[in-house]
């Protein structure tokens, strides 16, 4: 209950500019989900738990609500989206992107500054500089994942494995780079 | 009298100094990242690799600009020394390190010190590393007292919010909050002046500017108060004399011995000595700036405290810094220590009478020759803090005896005042004036 309090007393003393970002936020994520609604439709209900669950990290950047709110979100992506090439890779897939890209970006800077103080010009420009450059980047591998698409490429088990050793080698890198020095 | 204008400059810097953290951001996007390319290839959908793209780019950017030196903070406070209501501000310098794009600081408020909306917090972007950057945050005190404003919290972000330094405290440097005096504006004069500077009109005549008559001119008297029209109708000279401009002795008395009624801070419901502190307080501004001496006696078992008379702004300060160290204690004895006051002065009582103390003491000096005024500062509003009725029967019963203790106070010559602001010992200090001539 006085989490809840506290939690109240967090958005009454929000800052103008502070309320803007998190409108932002929410906004972001509810990109995401117009764009699962536009690329295969989900059920209602799905579509209303997943407006909630947006609404509720946006309030809460700080905790963990966020995070599992993207798992949630990027669960129903996998489940509801069909498999077929042309729908995967469609432009409602590069929105879906960008909406997560600014969810994220919003909810974390966001959780990183006191609630009641107003957000520098500086903060805007930065922030919004960095997400431009990724979402280009993001743009530009959606355009070469739908050329590749097209392409007839042997498959097997060799780019699987290949993308796992990546992976693991990623993961190795950032935990003696970051988690063996906290 | 500017009391918010010291320049002393108080610094604290932050103790403790923990490293940079890991946010959950950075492990949001690291596991999603990782979570996401492994699905992608294990159940072969592109679209995902494109749906987690941006977090993977964002998860290498904050590992790679994570920053590994330590910022630095300090706190300063430009004055050390503010009227109540007032508001205070705290300067934040800050000096950040290489890949830290944000500090943050915010001052936790604490009773009688609130904050404005949105002015304990800021957000300082810091885009060069090693230089030092100043942001200020705003506090205010709303009672009179020693108050301590802080501990401000201190922290800063890196790239993306991938990584925090802090939340870490700086502690809280104190300030002195002197009373807002309360609205007060005397015109009368005060009734015994004896000094030789001032503005008020003494008894005896002498050089000042309130004219007193015109007599026959004695060797000594000055050309320029010849009076020439009645020179000349008599045909002797005569000159006009004027009222010697004196200064007086203002023995400001606080009774501190009891506090009643909850104190609400200065936009609300004051305690009793609350009203006397205010009042006290502009009972001495009043007096100084008239030139006249003014000392102060707190009487208060805990905090006993005294200021010998003496005038000019300076004065002033030393003055309200010691309302501003006031603290209520019961008295041991029934008997107020003597008062060692000169012939001449004039006693300001300020005192809530709950005790008989005060008022027997007033009647005790009024009895040697004084010129004593009492200022009741107890109000309406002041009541037993609990609704039981034998409280509210004691108090009652109180409140009779308090009554017939004014009268009998009033009855020994000494007048008292109910404190309702400007113009409030008027009426009384003329009374006294014409009393004494």
């Amino acid at each position: 209950m006085s989490g809840g309090r506290a939690a109240g007393r967090d958005v009454v003393a929000l800052s103008r500019s502070h309320l803007v970002a998190r409108l932002v936020t929410c906004a972001a994520g509810a990109l995401f989900v117009v764009a699962l609604v536009a690329a295969a439709g989900p059920n209602v209900w799905v579509v209303l738990v997943m407006g909630v669950a947006v609404a509720l990290a946006s309030w809460q950047p700080h905790t963990l609500l966020p995070m599992f709110v993207m798992v949630y979100l990027l669960a129903n992506w996998v489940v509801w989206v069909p498999t077929a090439s042309s729908l995967t890779l469609s432009p409602w897939t590069l929105l879906a992107a960008l909406g997560l890209l600014v969810f994220h970006t919003g909810a974390a800077c966001c959780a990183t500054v006191p609630a009641q103080a107003p957000l520098p010009p500086a903060w805007w420009r930065l922030n919004g500089g960095r997400v431009a450059v990724v979402g280009a980047a993001t743009t530009a591998l959606w355009l070469l994942a739908g050329v590749l698409s097209g392409a007839e490429l042997g498959g097997g088990i060799v780019p699987a494995l290949v993308a796992v050793g990546c992976l693991a080698v990623a993961v190795i890198a950032h935990y003696r780079a970051v988690v063996a020095k906290v | 009298m500017d009391t918010s204008v010291s320049a002393t400059s108080v610094s604290a810097r932050s103790a403790a100094r923990p490293p940079w953290k890991m946010t959950y951001a950075h492990a949001r996007a690291f596991l999603l990242s990782g979570v996401g390319v492994l699905l992608a290839v294990l159940i072969r959908r592109p679209d995902l690799i494109v749906l987690v793209f941006p977090l993977i780019l964002v998860t290498g950017w904050g590992v790679i600009t994570r920053p590994s030196s330590l910022p630095t903070a300090a706190l300063r406070q430009s004055h050390t020394m503010m009227r109540e209501g007032e508001t205070a501000y705290l300067r934040v310098d800050v000096t950040p390190v290489a890949g830290q794009d944000f500090s943050a600081a915010s001052a936790s408020t604490s009773m009688y010190v609130e904050a404005p909306r949105g002015a304990n917090a800021v957000v300082i972007a810091t885009p060069k590393p090693g230089v030092t950057l100043t942001s200020s945050v705003r506090l205010r005190a709303t009672r009179w007292g020693r108050r301590r404003l802080g501990p401000v919290v201190f922290g800063g972000t890196s790239a993306w919010g991938a990584f925090r330094f802090g939340p870490t405290p700086i502690e809280a440097l104190g300030i002195t909050v002197v009373p807002q005096p309360a609205a007060f504006d005397s015109s009368a004069p005060a009734p015994s002046p004896r000094g030789l500077v001032g503005r008020h009109r003494s008894t005896r005549p002498g050089d000042g500017s309130e004219f007193a008559g015109i007599r026959a001119f004695q060797w000594g008297d000055r050309l320029k108060r010849i009076h020439w029209a009645r020179s000349l109708r008599s045909g002797n000279l005569h000159v006009s004399t004027t009222h010697a401009d004196q200064d007086t002795h203002v023995a400001v008395v606080l009774d501190a011995h009891y506090d009643l009624g909850r104190s609400e801070g200065l936009d609300s419901r004051p305690s009793s000595l609350d009203l006397s502190v205010r009042a006290a307080a502009a009972v001495s501004e009043h007096f100084l700036a008239h030139g006249d001496r003014v000392s102060l006696r707190v009487l208060s078992h805990r905090a006993p405290m005294t200021v010998p008379a003496g005038t000019g702004s300076r004065h002033g300060v030393r003055i309200m810094d010691t309302l501003a160290q006031v603290v209520p204690g019961p008295p041991l004895s029934s008997r107020l220590p003597p008062l060692q006051l000169r012939p001449g002065a004039l006693v300001v009582m300020v005192s809530a009478m709950v005790s008989p103390d005060a008022a027997t003491s007033a009647a005790t000096l009024a009895g040697a020759g004084f010129s004593v005024v009492m200022i009741d500062t107890l109000h309406d509003q002041v009541q037993p803090a609990d609704d039981e009725a034998l409280a509210l029967v004691a108090w009652r019963i109180r409140m009779i005896e308090r009554d017939h203790e004014i009268g009998a106070v009033i009855r020994r010559g000494v007048p008292v005042v109910p404190w309702v602001g400007p113009g409030s010992l008027d009426g009384v200090l003329r009374q006294l004036g014409r009393h004494r001539r």
